[in-house]
């Protein structure tokens, strides 16, 4: 091949001619197909464009149902019809506004307010008017629907939740999609397709478990004229079709919650501040779980002005928090029973052992009181428990020290999240993003802690921490774990909420098992102990819940009251302490304490005393689960 | 004569003028299409075409030779760039294009076809054609270096910017003589080949694609809507347009990516036929300025490099008015100087002042 010249260009320029005729005669091809779609048939396509206009109307999916654990229906859905209005399609706005205010009775401010809105809004989009209007509204607007020609209306597939606030914080309430939302989850799921005003869980197990219940909408492709009417017949074979793709809906979840139980429950609150939770301890499946003060989930389906939402947000008395495992509490007395198979178990003590109770304790220069003035005199550990002596488990936790004290809490399960809801996540990495209802981790005092915040002396922190005060922070559905963990000779569950999944239809996508997560080694002496201790409890004269003894079943418990506040910060005289600063009530039980069905703890916010408040409530849980049991039977 | 003069004289300014005129016609498009929803990108948009500009007349005025000696480093840069979105991509509807270089997103198939260009020119440069035009066997390195970037760029994947990257480079081939047999043989393997891209190598939303633009009411909810609404669109224009601002098809919720790939049909809506013609007219002027550039250059890397760059600017233009009106399938290529995008219209500007350069450079040597 011969070298060339470069800066021969003669070859080129004649084809270079060529490349400009050949891209000329496209483009020209271009115009003439431009030609024939705006001069041949232009007027065909102006008329389309002005008569019609289609668009993609969206189906929306309903959500996976909710049921208990026997299968009753808890969150079902319901169609919700909303009122929209396009701006493009009115003969008269403000008309057609006016005569919307008198249908749905609207304040002056109120229709000032949405006018401004839609009057903001683009000429062509809808936008939402009026949500859940009444069936009767409904026919109104219907009747006038041709004066009325912006309105339109839309049908929603929205959560209906049968047993009102029963069940707000462990199922959780859905909301919807904002605008501030909208980018995140559209980044973080973009195969759920999320658009402005979708459904979605808030809290709860409709939170957590988003992905099984979230149907996917279907969609049609609707011809509408001018006035946004829907036209039939197009006479273009495309759009005469039947084009409609169906919604489906979510899988339905099989909850192991116990509809019966948590009415029981309920009833037995009454209006008082706290929560409960009750396993299974042979499967770790919550059986009941209890938050108090709640609020009515379908509140959040309905209209609801931002106003009302902060005015519900800033409660005094924190509805929106879930007091089971979104706040942890000093275990107080609750606490003892750990404490004592402890001792027992690393050997500082022995059964028969006892100590002297005097009814204060002395250490150093410093005393701390037993909550009997007058003192338990001598005292065993079955005792000990028994009466809830603190002195007692004042001389254990010395004996102990804090850091073997600490070991045992974290074997029990405290102060360690029970990462409630992730069994569906089956050790993906992404479960640590998840807690349900920002559960709480709680804590458990150790002497490397003692040592770095430096306001307590070692000896001092164990002492108080040995009768669950101090630093100690647990949440209810952590002492609920551990004492079922009692009733279960150590076996640990990972707690439980969902039982199934399953397909619109019934069909079984996947049951979850319950999951073996810790073994104690607890000798039986040790377990046959504090058992017969906590029976002791509820049964015995002396037992500090006496009151809640069972007649029919044998069961046992532990009551506890821990403080909210410094002794030497409230007033002295009983009736002049402000309500802030009663202290908590607390109650853990099992049931039948032979053979553990069931394993409840209860913690009543300034209940004052955990055999008064907290222990009732267990008690009416207890016996309402077993006696159906035995009934089933 | 002084040397502002001189500048000022040899400068093409009937090219710049005709791309600042399609630039500023393409702004007011942009703005009747986004006005009502996003006019925050109307106001990016304007930055990046002063951008462009700049890009443009300052590309005009270096020496385009420079080029030569950069074109495999330029080359070997952006097939490593197209590696590292593979894997570090940041990746928007479905494919991985972007890559995040701080505050910049860089769209490296954008840079694959300019380099392609450069390369190509400065190997038909160094050659001359034997007398009878070029053998496949000679052309065997060009479909190498044809074929790399664009099965990277196909892959992420991007249809359309590989198909751009074909077409340039078969227009640049074209040029430099190919043999009539090597012509036919290239013809027939494209045949054959064709329905089997399509049943092995193409995803299943891109054969959608194309069985969709062969009949698009066949999922009128899906790709053919496009297809549809803006058929519509430009149809509903006539004569003289709805007028400006007064499309109604083109805005918000009708016409899906009506200020990128779908704004020429924005444009037939409000400006019908007559607009139409006058830009098609423009583009066709921008086709003759350009191939008179090729033709008066002095060397023949600067006339391989100017028509390069010209079928470039041209091909887009074709392709995306061609998806718009219906008569090609809907591949995701924008239009120049209109279409929404800071990265093709750098791209745009870069090829712009190429040719502005080339021209310039006539008169010096």
């Amino acid at each position: 091949m011969r070298l060339s010249d470069p800066y021969n260009t003669t070859e080129l320029k004649s084809r270079a001619q060529f490349v400009a005729i050949g891209f000329a005669f496209l483009i020209f091809l271009l115009l003439f197909r431009l030609w024939y779609l705006q001069i041949w048939r232009g007027e065909e396509y102006r008329l389309f464009s002005d008569r019609n206009r289609f668009k993609i109307e969206r189906i929306s999916a309903p959500r996976g149902q909710i049921l208990d654990r026997r299968g009753a229906l808890l969150a079902d859905n319901r169609p919700r019809f909303d009122i929209h209005v396009t701006r493009a399609f009115a003969t008269n706005l403000d008309k057609e506004l006016e005569a919307l205010k008198s249908i749905l009775q609207w304040s002056d401010e109120e229709f000032e307010e949405r006018s401004r809105l839609v009057k903001a809004f683009p000429l062509y989009q809808s936008r939402r008017i009026a949500r859940d209007v009444s069936w009767d509204q409904l026919a109104q607007v219907e009747n006038r629907s041709n004066e009325l020609s912006s309105l339109g209306i839309q049908v929603q597939s929205v959560r209906d939740y049968l047993y009102g606030d029963a069940f707000f914080h462990v199922i959780g309430y859905t909301g919807e999609v904002s605008e501030i939302n909208l980018q995140r989850l559209r980044q973080r799921f973009p195969d759920r397709n999320y658009r402005l005003g979708d459904s979605i869980g808030v809290i709860g197990a409709e939170s957590i478990y988003e992905r099984f219940l979230r149907g996917s909408d279907g969609r049609e492709f609707v011809v509408v004229d001018v006035k946004g009417r829907p036209v039939h017949r197009t006479n273009l074979r495309l759009f005469d079709q039947n084009t409609r793709v169906g919604a489906r809906a979510g899988n339905s979840l099989e909850l192991s919650l116990d509809l019966e139980l948590q009415l029981t429950a309920l009833r037995a609150f009454g209006d008082q501040r706290g929560a409960a939770v009750a396993l299974d301890p042979n499967t770790g499946e919550i059986l009941a779980m209890i938050s108090r003060p709640s609020l009515d989930p379908n509140l959040f389906t309905r209209e609801l002005t931002g106003r009302q939402l902060n005015a519900l947000r800033e409660r005094p008395d924190k509805p929106f928090l879930d007091r089971s495992l979104g706040e942890h509490y000093p275990p107080g007395s609750t606490y003892k029973m750990l404490m004592g198979a402890a001792a027992l178990e690393e050997g500082v003590v022995t059964a028969e052992q006892s100590f002297h109770c005097p009814g204060f304790f002395r250490f150093g220069r410093r005393i701390w009181r037993c909550h009997r003035r007058s003192g338990h005199g001598h005292v065993d550990l079955r005792e000990a428990i028994k009466v809830s002596c603190d002195v007692y488990f004042y001389n254990v936790a010395l004996a102990l020290g804090l850091d073997r004290m600490h070991r045992w809490a974290k074997q029990f399960g405290l102060g360690r999240r029970t990462n409630l809801g992730h069994e569906i996540f089956s050790n993906s990495p992404l479960a640590q993003f998840y807690r349900f209802n920002s559960e709480q981790t709680g804590f458990v005092p150790n002497s490397s802690w003692v040592r770095r915040s430096g306001h307590t002396s070692l000896e001092g922190e164990t002492i108080n921490a040995g009768i669950g005060q101090g630093g100690n922070l647990m949440t209810v559905t952590q002492l609920a774990r551990m004492t079922a963990a009692f009733g279960n000779s150590g076996q640990f569950f990972q707690p439980q909420l969902v039982r199934a999944q399953r397909r619109p239809g019934g069909d079984l996508i996947e049951a979850y098992e319950s999951l073996l997560e810790n073994q104690v080694q607890l000798k039986p002496e040790t377990s046959a102990l504090i058992l017969d201790a906590m029976k002791a409890v509820v049964n015995e004269r002396d037992g500090t819940a006496l009151g809640s003894r069972i007649a029919e079943f044998s069961w046992g418990g532990k009551t506890g009251t821990s403080q909210v506040v410094a002794l030497s910060l409230r007033p002295e005289d009983e009736d002049e302490i402000p309500f802030e600063m009663e202290h908590h009530a607390l109650f853990v039980g099992l049931a039948p304490i032979e053979n553990p069905k069931i394993a409840v703890a209860v913690i009543v916010e300034h209940g004052r005393s955990g055999s008064r408040a907290a222990a009732p409530i267990a008690r009416a849980m207890v016996r309402n689960y077993l006696n159906r049991q035995v009934a089933a039977r | 004569m002084d040397q502002a003069d001189k500048i000022s004289q040899r400068y093409d300014w009937g090219f710049l003028g005709l791309v600042a005129l399609l630039t500023g016609i393409g702004l007011m498009t942009l703005y009747s299409s986004v006005y009502l929803s996003e006019i925050s990108l109307f106001y990016k948009q304007l930055s990046f075409v002063a951008l462009g500009l700049v890009i443009a007349i300052f590309m005009g005025l270096l020496d385009y030779r420079f080029l030569e000696r950069l074109a495999w480093p330029f080359y070997f840069l952006t097939l490593f760039l197209l590696l590292m979105v593979e894997f570090f991509g940041r990746s928007a509807a479905g494919s991985q294009r972007w890559l995040s270089l701080g505050a910049i997103n860089l769209q490296p198939s954008e840079l694959a076809k300019l380099a392609v260009v450069l390369v190509l020119a400065k190997f038909f440069s160094h050659k001359s054609a034997p007398p009878n035009g070029y053998g496949l066997r000679d052309l065997i390195p060009v479909f190498l270096i044809v074929a790399v970037p664009m099965i990277m760029v196909f892959m992420q994947p991007d249809l359309g910017t590989a198909m751009m990257i074909g077409l340039t480079a078969a227009s640049v081939i074209f040029l430099c003589h190919l043999k009539m047999k090597s012509l036919v043989i290239l013809m027939i393997s494209f045949l054959t080949a064709a329905p089997i891209v399509y049943s092995v190598v193409l995803k299943e939303y891109q054969r959608d694609r194309v069985r969709t633009f062969l009949d698009p009411q066949r999922d009128p909810l899906g790709e053919g809507y496009h297809s549809i609404q803006s058929m519509i669109a430009v149809g509903s224009g006539q004569v003289f347009g709805k007028g400006y601002l007064q499309g109604t098809q083109s805005k918000l919720e009708f016409l899906p990516k009506h200020h990128t790939d779908f704004i020429f049909s924005a444009f037939g809506e409000e400006w019908g036929f007559i607009g139409a013609l006058v830009v098609l007219a423009l583009f066709t002027l921008m086709v003759f300025l350009g191939v008179d550039i090729a033709r008066k250059s002095r060397d023949k890397f600067g006339s391989v490099l100017a028509v390069g760059c010209l079928s470039l600017i041209v091909w887009h233009v074709i392709v995306n008015i061609g998806m718009e009106i219906g008569v090609l399938p809907v591949v995701g290529v924008t239009l120049p100087f209109f279409s929404y995008g800071g990265s093709n219209l750098v791209t745009n500007m870069l090829a712009v002042g190429v040719l502005l350069s080339v021209s310039y450079r006539r008169h010096i040597f």
